[in-house]
């Protein structure tokens, strides 16, 4: 039996939790001030927005998209080089921050486009809802085909491409007796493709996009916090009923610590905020407590069997006892968290990874230095009046105070 | 060794076939080419008849396609159907003589606010008001002003009609274009789902502006059911063609069996062709539909009226009503004034004929005219021998293809994400690599420390992933990127578990205690750890699967199900071997 720690091996790790102590709020506070300053980066799952993968055949500089797409007049945009390993293609990502179709400003410019060439014809201002995407609706005054420039769909059309939108679709609607038109604009994405085939090289195309609306992405948000919560709550509950009250708050104690250490290291990683990285955090929250669930279940047991001992030495017991194990699980899920790394470079599995590499190491660090040691303080600061309860799991155990 | 051990592990031998067999066309659809995954007959082509139907599908992020999430404004839909209301009490009080002062919804509500020229019309007005029944609460009234609000029942319930007849409308648009398994499906309680692999990037374009910027395409129009035509071009198909001619029959003018040829093959484009190639006389028009048959669904031609008079636009409204006296359910269809005068030259003129409601380019249904309608209220009876379930049904979907005309209410695109073939591929290709590379790594740690223990563990989390991918596959689930995320560390995860049983069995052996006490105690010592830590993180697996959206759900998926799994594998299976080798093998030293 190879052994990776002998098993006789006794650490005094309790001895050493007042520095762990100092060592895990510093951290705490370092990840609570880069989460505010300067805060975390939302990807388009929250902020809502188009992005755009596009692919050329061709070599293109960055500068070369970025001067044509800001020719689109789309507000904020940023493009970056995306590398995509073994593709002779050049990859941009094009992000939009906006994602209505016509901002205030471009509507403006449509209706000043329809007044000059129709005068008093036009009907303005131009019907646009921006929470229904791409539809405007164009009316003019009956007699505008007398006189004046003719209203055709050709014209319409016309008119709404000099100011750089295109027309996917126009109808004429309303009643016999009025000159309305429906125009379907093409979405942002489009717009950007159709732009650069014409201006850069006509073989680009998008290879992915994503667009979230602008209520969705607060709402996606509101349920990944949601998620976070209601996770936290079910576990304490759990421990909690299966424990008893003197394990719960070290084991949500320590949950906590976990997420704000990964938040705030994703933050100082630079990497952005999306649903893929809640369910990360989500997972890692989940590995934590089975890690601190054993290590718990061990602490439950040795304390049951033991007469006055102190709870110092207990604890210490119990986690050298289970530490070949701690470093067992920790290894195998850091090596399949890595191979997700190395193997999903580019994807979403990468991000998983990264996540769960750092988690592990955390998990496994917080099980013995904040799920430990928060029990000893509750047991020992709350254990007298807890222990003529009698609660079922919670046998009596002579405290010895230290 | 006991009898409980031979039980057990013929339960394990049990689950485990039962997990192959529900596994098998999920691995053979992974395992096929990209070009066999898109095609459905491809793919069942290379699947056993005997194997169950039900497999896992890819996900677009996997196999590129599109995902588009659709807004409904549920609330607009309260809010057009109050208005119309509204404007029909007005009418009625007009016709009775006792005009109203005017008869408003209050602000973005549910209520209307309804003002009577003088407070004695409420003799009038209170009898319109209560024929409604129970959808509505009247309030008042005080002075010459009465509230009239919609129940929040009713509200809902015009809610969830609105998006289901969203869905009705966009699934007939995307049926169109004819891909193996378009996904259009609810999410949340105002929003739809659209997930649709396969199609050209062009194809693509156009089906995000047509969901986007179209209302559907409601006709009326005649059904030529005298002509010959599709006999008479029948026979031009030639030798071994799929297009095949058949009749419909229905009693038509005088009672008399009226027996109307029609022509039908598996593909609407071949019927197009051949239609195309053998033109109709320039006022008719061929139109389709899909009929089952003992071959699977077909589509069947119909020969129509060029001409349309009417359209979904003169619909007020439909709804499912049941006929009192004999209990059956029918369509009630509402016309306005224009539609009503139309519809009553129609009827007249056509008694005994058909008329088809064609719903974008589809025949929907063809019901017979039995007699002059004259008001704009037309009733729409199912029937033939059918069982009352299944004419309320047939009413149902009819009401619904009815009120498509018009979008009942706005949508607006939330969410959109199109993902390129080739991208989908190279991210199977990692999806694969990090999967694989996890396995390899797990089995050389666990092999190379616990020795044979460890290649137990193998067994275990095998065991586990088939059962995963039987369940998913028995689910229809779809894999995801994030599903394999999730995937690939369940394997670290289910060792885990091993890990923990391993290292109780060790310390027994050190305390001395033979292989068989040292198995035992082990195995019941671990148990309580593991059981607790796979509950709690079932336990967060379900709050993501309650409350996450997206690629959170396909990774809670999997962890669910592996972790639910684990409790069984991990427990069971390393039990039954280690102590078949404690008591069956008898060994003296355990190679743990």
């Amino acid at each position: 039996m190879f052994s990776i720690v002998p098993h006789d091996i006794k650490i005094d790790f309790m001895g050493k939790a007042p520095f762990f102590l100092k060592l895990t709020l510093a951290s705490l506070i370092f990840s609570a001030i880069v989460l505010i300053f300067p805060g975390m980066k939302f990807g388009l799952d929250f902020s809502g927005g188009y992005e755009v993968l596009l692919a050329f055949d061709t070599p293109v500089t960055a500068e070369q998209v970025r001067t044509e797409i800001g020719k689109l007049e789309l507000g904020d945009t940023s493009v970056q080089s995306f590398a995509i390993p073994n593709s002779p293609k050049t990859h941009f990502l094009v992000r939009v921050q906006r994602s209505e179709v016509l901002s205030a400003a471009d509507l403006t410019n449509l209706g000043g486009a329809f007044a000059t060439r129709y005068g008093e014809n036009f009907k303005g201002p131009i019907g646009y809802n921006k929470e229904m995407g791409n539809v405007i609706d164009i009316a003019f005054a009956r007699t505008s085909s007398v006189g004046t420039a003719q209203t055709s769909s050709a014209a319409i059309s016309e008119v709404i491409a000099s100011t750089q939108r295109q027309v996917s679709r126009l109808r004429r609607i309303g009643r016999p007796d009025e000159e309305r038109y429906s125009v379907v604009l093409r979405g942002i994405d489009i717009t950007i493709v159709n732009a650069l085939q014409k201006s850069i090289d006509p073989s680009v195309n998008a290879v992915r996009t994503e667009f979230v609306g602008p209520t969705v992405g607060k709402q996606l948000r509101d349920d990944g916090i949601l998620a976070v919560f209601y996770t936290l709550l079910i576990m304490m509950a759990y421990i909690a009923f299966r424990f008893d009250f003197f394990y719960a708050p070290g084991a949500v104690i320590n949950v906590f610590h976990d997420a704000v250490l990964t938040c705030g290291f994703l933050v100082v990683a630079g990497r952005e905020f999306n649903l893929a990285t809640i369910a990360g955090v989500l997972t890692l929250i989940g590995y934590s407590i089975n890690d601190t669930i054993i290590v718990y279940d061990r602490i439950r047991e040795t304390v049951g069997k033991a007469r006055g001992q102190a709870l110092h030495e207990l604890l210490n017991k119990a986690v050298n006892e289970t530490l070949a194990r701690t470093i067992m699980t920790s290894m195998t899920v850091l090596l399949a968290s890595i191979c997700l790394m190395v193997f999903g470079y580019g994807t979403v599995l990468f991000d998983f990874g990264q996540i769960m590499a750092f988690g592990v190491v955390i998990g496994t660090y917080s099980s013995i230095y904040v799920a430990a040691p928060v029990f000893k303080f509750m047991r020992e600061r709350f254990g007298d009046e807890a222990e003529l309860a009698e609660t079922p799991g919670n046998r009596r155990v002579n405290l010895q105070k230290q | 060794m006991e009898r409980s051990w031979y039980w057990r592990l013929a339960l394990v031998i049990a689950i485990a076939v039962l997990g192959i067999y529900t596994a098998m066309p999920s691995f053979i659809y992974l395992s096929s080419t990209p070009e066999v995954r898109r095609s459905k007959t491809a793919i069942e082509d290379v699947t056993p008849d005997w194997l169950p139907e039900a497999r896992l599908s890819m996900g677009i992020d996997l196999q590129g396609g599109l995902h588009l999430v659709m807004g409904v404004d549920t609330e607009k839909a309260v809010m057009n159907r109050v208005d119309r209301v509204g404007d029909e009490i007005a009418g009625e009080m007009k016709d009775k003589g006792k005009p109203l002062a005017s008869a408003r919804r209050v602000d973005d509500g549910t209520d209307l606010e309804i003002a009577m020229k003088d407070a004695a019309d409420w003799e009038t007005l209170k009898p319109i008001l209560e024929s409604r029944g129970d959808n509505w609460v009247i309030t008042g009234p005080t002075g010459s002003s009465v509230n009239y609000s919609m129940r929040d029942e009713r509200v809902k319930q015009l809610k969830a009609d609105a998006v289901a007849q969203v869905i009705k409308t966009l699934r007939s648009r995307i049926d169109v274009y004819g891909v193996s398994e378009p996904e259009v499906r609810m999410r949340g309680d105002d929003a739809v789902l659209i997930q649709i692999a396969g199609l050209t990037a062009e194809e693509e374009r156009s089906v995000k502006e047509d969901i986007i910027g179209r209302t559907a395409q409601l006709e009326f129009k005649l059904v030529d059911d005298e002509s010959k035509y599709f006999a008479e071009i029948a026979g031009r198909a030639g030798e071994g063609s799929t297009i095949k001619l058949s009749n419909d029959t229905y009693r038509g003018p005088g009672d008399q069996i009226v027996s109307s040829p029609y022509l039908y093959a598996p593909t609407k484009e071949e019927l197009q062709v051949f239609v195309n190639a053998n033109p109709p006389p320039s006022d008719r028009i061929v139109s389709f539909s899909r009929i089952p048959t003992d071959e699977g669904d077909r589509i069947r031609t119909w020969l129509l009226d060029r001409k349309t008079p009417l359209t979904g636009d003169s619909i007020v409204n439909a709804q499912v009503q049941l006929n009192r006296d004999e209990n059956q359910p029918y369509t009630a269809l509402q016309l306005d004034r224009a539609g009503g005068v139309i519809f009553d030259q129609l009827t007249a003129a056509n008694i005994k004929k058909r008329v088809a409601i064609v719903l974008d380019d589809n025949v929907d249904s063809a019901p017979v005219i039995q007699s002059r309608i004259p008001s704009g209220n037309v009733s729409i009876t199912g029937g033939g021998f059918k069982s009352q379930q299944e004419v309320l049904k047939d009413a149902n979907a009819l009401a619904m293809v009815l009120n498509a005309g018009a979008l009942p209410a706005p949508v607006y695109p939330q969410e959109e994400r199109t993902v390129g073939a080739t991208l989908g591929e190279d991210a199977v290709r990692k999806g694969n690599n990090a999967l694989l590379a996890s396995v390899i790594i797990t089995i050389l740690v666990m092999v190379g420390y616990y020795r044979l223990s460890g290649a137990i563990a193998i067994l275990s989390m095998s065991v586990n992933m088939l059962l995963l991918f039987a369940i998913l596959a028995a689910l229809k689930g779809t894999l995801t990127l994030p599903g394999l995320a999730g995937l690939a560390l369940t394997v670290g995860m289910a060792v885990d578990a091993n890990i923990v049983q391993f290292e109780r069995i060790r310390e027994e052996i050190r305390l001395g205690k033979t292989v068989r006490a040292a198995v035992d105690a082990g195995f019941d010592k671990a148990f309580s750890a593991i059981f607790d830590s796979n509950v709690t993180t079932i336990l967060s697996a379900i709050v993501l699967l309650q409350y996450g959206s997206g690629p959170i759900r396909g990774f809670a998926v999997t962890l669910l199900i592996g972790t639910a799994v684990n409790l069984f594998t991990a427990i069971i299976i390393p039990r039954v071997c280690l102590e078949y080798l404690a008591r069956g093998a008898k060994v003296q030293t355990l190679s743990i």
